[in-house]
Order: C-alpha cells, then structure tokens, then sequence
C-alpha cells in the first residue's frame, strides 16, 4: 500500500510518496505563505493516500517522571492529568510506558514528550484536514530514535546517538535501553570540517548538559554513536576527541543504509531517509496525533475496509452466481437431451408395442413356471444316483450285508438349524408344511443316507469287522468324492474302541449271538 | 433637568460561550458516507444476483429431474415391452409343453391313479399302497415373480415290498417322466414278512414323494369366508 510520507523541519516540509519499495522524488516547501499554498495546490493530486507526518522540530520537549503503577481507565486519566499539567498549550504530546521504579513503591516510569509550538504544524494540518485527507499519524524524529537504538544493536549502557538530519544534528540520550531526552541543533555550519567542529561542540555540551543534571556522572562510560557522511566522520575521527568514559563509535551513511536494507539508489546526505524508510516499512503507532485526527484515521481505515468488502461481495456474488448460471445451464442442456431420449424411448416401445406377438398368458408367468420347471429339473434330488454309487461299493466289499436304508433330502447338511420363522405354517390336515428348499428351490438340496448294516462272516473278529468297516468308508469316499459335497460318518461303529465310552462285548458265548451292527451316516451334495 | 441615562446591564455570567459541539453524522460520517452507499449498492447488487441466479438454476433443476423421470418411465416402459416380446419368443413354447404335460393347471388326480396302475402292471410290482395329500402352496423365492401363479406341491407316501431296490427306482423314474415328482425321504430295510404267494419279499420300502405343480391363484373373492 502507498504512503504519503511528509517530513517537516522548522525551514520546510519534504513530501514523499512511498510505493512498492521506492521513495519518488521529494517535493519541497517553504515553511511561508508561499509553501503553505503550493502545499495545498500539491495535495490536491494526493488525496487518496494516507498521510504520515514525521517532524523533526527543535520545540520538542521531554519530561521523565513517576506516576503510580495503576491500570485502566484510572492510568488512562492520570496520564491525561499529567500531560494536562505540563503540557497545556500543545494537542501534540505523548506518553511512553519506561519501566518501573526498582526502589520505593515502584512507580511506573513515563516519558512525556510534545511539540510545544503547534503554530509550527497548523497550515500543514489544516491544508491536509480542508481536503479531508487521512492523517494516518504525527511522528517524531526524537521518538523514532528509539527504534534505530535496536537496529544499530546498542545494548543498556548510557548511549548517545547523535544523527546528522537535514534539518541540523539530534542528539538523544538513552539510559537503561529507554531514551531519555534529544535535542535539535539547528544547523550552522555547511563545510565537512565545520560540520565535525559543531558536531563536537555539540557533543561536549551535551555532556556538560548531562552532568550538571546529574542524569550521567562525569567520567562514567558513555557511548557516543555518530551516523554522519563519510568526509565528516574522516574530520571527526581525526579530531582529539579522548575523554574519560567516552566511547566513540561512527557509522557512516552507506553502512547504515545496508542496516536499513535500503536500497541504493540515491546518494544519502542526511539521516532523513533512514527515517522516513521506517515509517514507509513497519507500521508504528502515531506518536502525537489528536483524537479527531485518531478518528479520521480510523474512518479512513473503516472506508477502506468497507470498499474491500464492497469488491469482495460483488466480486463473490459474480462468482458464485456465474457458477449457478452455469450448472443451470447444464441442467438445461441435460433436459433437453432427456426429452429428446424420451421421445426415442416412447418411439421405440410404441414400435415394440405394434410388433408384439400374441400370448396366451402374461409373459412374466411363462418365464417363471419354464425357469422354476428348470429349476426343479436340475436340482431335485434323485436318489439313484447315490444308491448306485453304494451299490458298486458293496460289490467290492461283499462282507458288508445291508438290513437298512433311509435316505431324505434336506436343505441343510445338519449342521445349520433351520430358522422356524422360515418355515411355512402347517397346513390344517396334520401334515408338514412343505419347504422349498429340499425340492431344489433355489439350490440343489443335500441327500443324507443313513446305513445300518452288519459284518459278515463274523466269528468274533472284532479287528477284522472294523477294518471292513473302514474300508467300506474308504471306497465310498473314493466313489463319491468327485467334485461334491461328501461327509461320511460312523454312527455306531462294530464295536466303540474309543476310551471317553464304555466297552460292551462277550466271550465264550453261542457266536451266533454276537452281531457286529455298524451304521453309517452319508451327507453327499452331487 | 436631564435625566441621567439606565444604567447599562451587566451581563456577567450570562453571555453564553460557543462552543462547537462535535457530531458524527455531520463531522465523521461523511468520510464514509460514500462508501456506505457503495457498500449497500454492492450488496443489493450481490443480494439480487445471488438470489436470481438460484431461482433460475432450481427451475432448471426441477426441470431436469422432470425430464429426467419421465425419462427413467419411458426407457422402463420399453425395457418390460422388450422383455415381454422377448420371454414371449423364449419360453411359449415351453410353457405350452409344461401345461400339456400337467405341470401347469390343475392336478388331474385321477391320471395319477391310472400311471400307478399302468406302472405297477409293467414292471410287475409286489402289491402297494399309496396316499396322496392334499395340494399346498409352497413359498416361492420373492426374487422370482411369478405373477398369478403360485407353486403347489401334493405330498404322495408309497409303501411297498421290493424283490429289489431297483423297482423302486423304475417306478420314480416313471413317476418323473410324467410330473415334477419329487422324492423326499425313503426308508428300506430287509422283509420280515411272509412272502405273498409264492413270490418272496426281499425289502419293504416307504417313500415320501411331492408331486410339484403352478396353479393360478384364486380370486380374492373365491378365497375369502363366506360370511
């Protein structure tokens, strides 16, 4: 987003717009009649853009001082007392929280601050507020410092950042990381060694300054940071500037531009651009604007807002009505295409209608009796088919003598009770009510076969009746088992060997008495 | 004598300051005055759009689906118009040949009785009784619709003595040639009994067979108590 940059000093107002990384070219005004109205004549091309008005003014005054550490309403109204009584006359003042006290009862620590010559901003502000233009802050240079203290990685020790702007050399004072004052001198000096002389003037008197205020002692260390042209540091560096504490440390413009990260493309005579490259990047709380000016601001903000929503609603109601044009447009087409296939369909049965030949009965009963006839055809259960197999066994096993067969057909092998809610109810005459599935429907049913038989001859030889028993079981398998359900099962074997059952036989009596009974259970789905 | 002139009024305390009070409608509002508007219009614009464009689109929707069942009707209209001509072609025939042979209509009982005689002549079967129960519906499968018909199944019990299983078997097969008779259950064992004549007995037999037929369902009011 833009930024209309405006930078004042007590000779003149620089104007800058900030887009998209660069700064234009700096329009300059007289701080006369004059400049006030090429001012005005100039903001008339520049009302849309937010305003940020950073001034670097010599009537900037700073007060450090206590008030009890409160919260609330209650600190927002002390803060206003206070900045009431010492700064009557000005809309342009400023409180900034500084830590609290270590001793006593631990007050908060305030910097108050203001631009004590309103006059000095009055045609700029008015000229900005007659065209309704956003004010997005007032700024101060002197503030601003607080934030090139972090950059140039300054730590807690008292440290004196002394800035060489366009409108003269600022010198600020920070102590514990906080800034406790700054001051403007006005420039009078324009030569590099003139410049460097005032500059350690200046310095020496800030020291002085410091130590009869008792805010530094004298000797104590003190950090002195000089951000200057290059030709001014080379004079300051070659002037005797040793005293007791004090630290010199110069950054010359270029080193201080790759700390900004600011590109180069401009030749930098002052600190001003450094500044103004802050305002334009980070977004920083106005340091003195009234609260009409908050206000307007916040409207401003609000217009933006509200014309943000404005696009975004129009632009999703487009979207998204686009998006229902189109599916009802596909739903149109897809109607279409439906009648058309309707119309084919009701041609083709009107067709299939006219060419339908004549029936007896419903189509639909034909199909079912000829498939259930199949049906039954293919699955009922032929005993035959068993019997013989048993037939063909027996010729191969003649010891083995037949008293009893039952055969059944069952839907199940037995191991699957049959659900009763499935079963039909019994007709009134007594009889069993008759169940699909052992006819065939809609499977084959399973054929159970239940042997009783005898060994003979016998003569006693239990081992030899079980071995034929076996064996029979064993042919019957090899006979049946082709690509079907089988399971063959001794019921009762000749004689129960098994140790979980009692044994029961006799010795020495009439052999004719003893009979080695077997039966045998055949479940067999062919 | 000249009066002296009233003297002038003071006016302490009365003179009243002015004062601008401030507003916002008159002093704030205008700064977002136009983008209000602008706001409303656009979503007024948005409103009209949105509910225009979904009008429109559940009227083709619905227009859609009519289209699309009357569809659905029309293709299932032809696809039953279809499969009736073609079960028609496929199994008249069939069906005509199932009604000649009694496996559809109604029992004929009487030709049972006549095939047991024939049957019992031509391979020469040891003496036998026989039952036939009355006709039941059995329950179809409801994946199968069968239409007015109705399967039926009339259970028939034999008990006879065999000289061997083999005549047993040859009555079945005699029996299946003529009807869907299906066997069920059969129990033999070894005779005990004295030979009838001079021909001896070797097994006795007790079949259980369901004799399978489609009939068509009675009318509701044929079925109904008469009350």
């Amino acid at each position: 987003m833009a930024k209309h940059l405006l930078y004042l000093t007590n000779n003149q107002l620089s104007a800058l717009i900030w887009d998209k990384g660069v700064f234009s070219d700096a329009q300059i005004f007289d701080n006369y009649a004059s400049g006030w109205s090429k001012f005005a004549d100039y903001l008339q091309e520049h009302t849309k853009i937010p305003v940020f008005f950073l001034t670097d003014l010599i009537e900037e005054d700073f007060q450090r001082d206590s008030i009890p550490h409160v919260y609330g309403t209650a600190r927002k109204n002390l803060v206003e007392r206070r900045l009431n009584a010492l700064y009557r006359d000005t809309p342009y003042r400023d409180a900034s929280y500084q830590g609290r006290a270590k001793e006593g009862r631990k007050d908060d620590q305030m910097l108050f601050s203001a631009l004590t010559n309103p006059q000095l901003l009055k045609p700029w502000v008015d000229a900005l507020q007659a065209l309704k233009i956003d004010i997005a802050g007032i700024y101060s240079v002197a503030l601003l410092n607080s934030y090139l203290f972090k950059r140039l990685g300054l730590d807690k020790q008292a440290s004196l950042l002394v800035t060489h702007q366009s409108s003269g050399l600022r010198q600020s004072f920070f102590q514990d990381g906080y800034l406790r004052f700054s001051r403007l001198a006005p420039e009078t000096a324009w030569s590099a060694e003139s410049i460097a002389e005032t500059t350690d003037k200046e310095i020496g008197k800030t020291r002085q300054f410091l130590a009869s205020t008792r805010q530094l002692a004298r000797g104590a260390p003190l950090e002195i940071v000089v951000l200057a042209q290059e030709d001014i540091l080379s004079r300051l560096r070659a002037r005797p500037l040793s005293e007791d504490g004090a630290h010199y440390r110069f950054v010359h413009l270029h080193e201080a531009r790759q700390i900004f990260k600011m590109p180069a493309v401009e030749e930098l005579l002052h600190c001003d651009p450094f500044f103004l490259a802050l305002l334009a990047k980070q977004n920083i709380a106005s340091h003195y604007a009234t609260e009409s000016q908050r206000r307007t601001h916040s409207l401003s903000q609000l217009r933006g807002t509200l014309n943000g929503l404005s696009v975004i609603t129009l632009a999703v109601a487009l979207f998204w009505s686009g998006s229902k044009a189109f599916d009802a447009y596909d739903a149109h087409q897809m109607a279409q295409q439906a009648k058309i296939e309707t119309l084919s369909a009701l041609a083709r049965y009107q067709e299939t209608t006219n060419s339908m030949p004549a029936t007896v009965v419903n189509p639909m009963e034909m199909r079912a009796a000829v498939e259930l006839h199949k049906m039954l055809s293919n699955n009922a259960p032929v005993p035959t088919n068993l019997l013989s197999n048993l037939s063909q066994v027996l010729a191969s096993v003649p010891q083995i003598k037949i008293h009893e067969l039952h055969w059944q057909s069952s839907e199940t092998d037995g191991s699957v009770a049959v659900d009763p809610n499935s079963v039909p109810a019994p007709p009134g005459d007594g009889s069993l009510a008759v169940l699909p599935g052992p006819l065939g429907i809609p499977k084959r049913p399973f054929e159970i076969l239940l042997i009783e038989a005898e060994v003979l001859p016998f003569k006693n030889d239990y081992r030899s009746a079980v071995e034929r028993v076996e064996l029979l079981v064993d042919e019957l398998k090899k006979q049946l088992q082709k690509d079907t359900y089988l399971q063959i099962s001794i019921v009762k074997p000749p004689i129960d060997t098994r140790p979980s059952v009692k044994l029961e036989s006799q010795i020495g009596n009439d052999e004719a008495l003893a009979k080695p009974l077997f039966s045998l259970k055949i479940i067999w789905k062919p | 004598m000249a009066q002296s002139p009233p003297p002038a009024k003071l006016n302490i305390g009365t003179a009243k300051e002015v004062t601008k009070v401030h507003s916002f409608m008159h002093d704030d509002f205008p700064i977002i005055r136009q983008a209000c508007i602008r706001f409303s219009i656009c979503l007024a614009i948005a409103v009209v759009l949105i509910g225009a464009a979904h009008f429109f689109y559940l009227q083709q929707s619905t227009h859609r689906q009519q289209a699309q069942t009357e569809l659905a009707q029309a293709q299932s209209k032809y696809t039953d118009a279809d499969n009736q001509k073609n079960d028609i072609r496929e199994y008249q025939a069939s069906y005509l040949q199932l009604t000649e042979r009694g496996f559809v209509g109604e029992e004929k009982r009487l030709d049972i009785v006549e095939l047991m005689q024939t049957i019992q002549a031509k391979y020469r079967l040891l003496p036998m009784t026989y039952e036939l129960f009355p006709q039941q519906i059995v329950p179809a499968d409801p994946a199968t619709p069968t239409g007015e018909l109705e399967l039926r199944a009339s259970k028939l019990v034999l008990r006879m003595n065999l000289l061997h299983e083999m005549d047993m078997l040859n009555l079945f097969t005699e029996l299946r040639a003529r009807g869907q008779f299906i066997p069920q259950s059969c129990a033999i064992k070894t005779s005990n009994v004295i030979s009838v004549g001079s021909i001896p007995a070797q097994l006795e037999a007790e079949c259980s067979l369901q004799w399978v037929s489609m009939g068509r369902r009675p009318a509701p009011e044929a079925v109904a108590p008469a009350s």
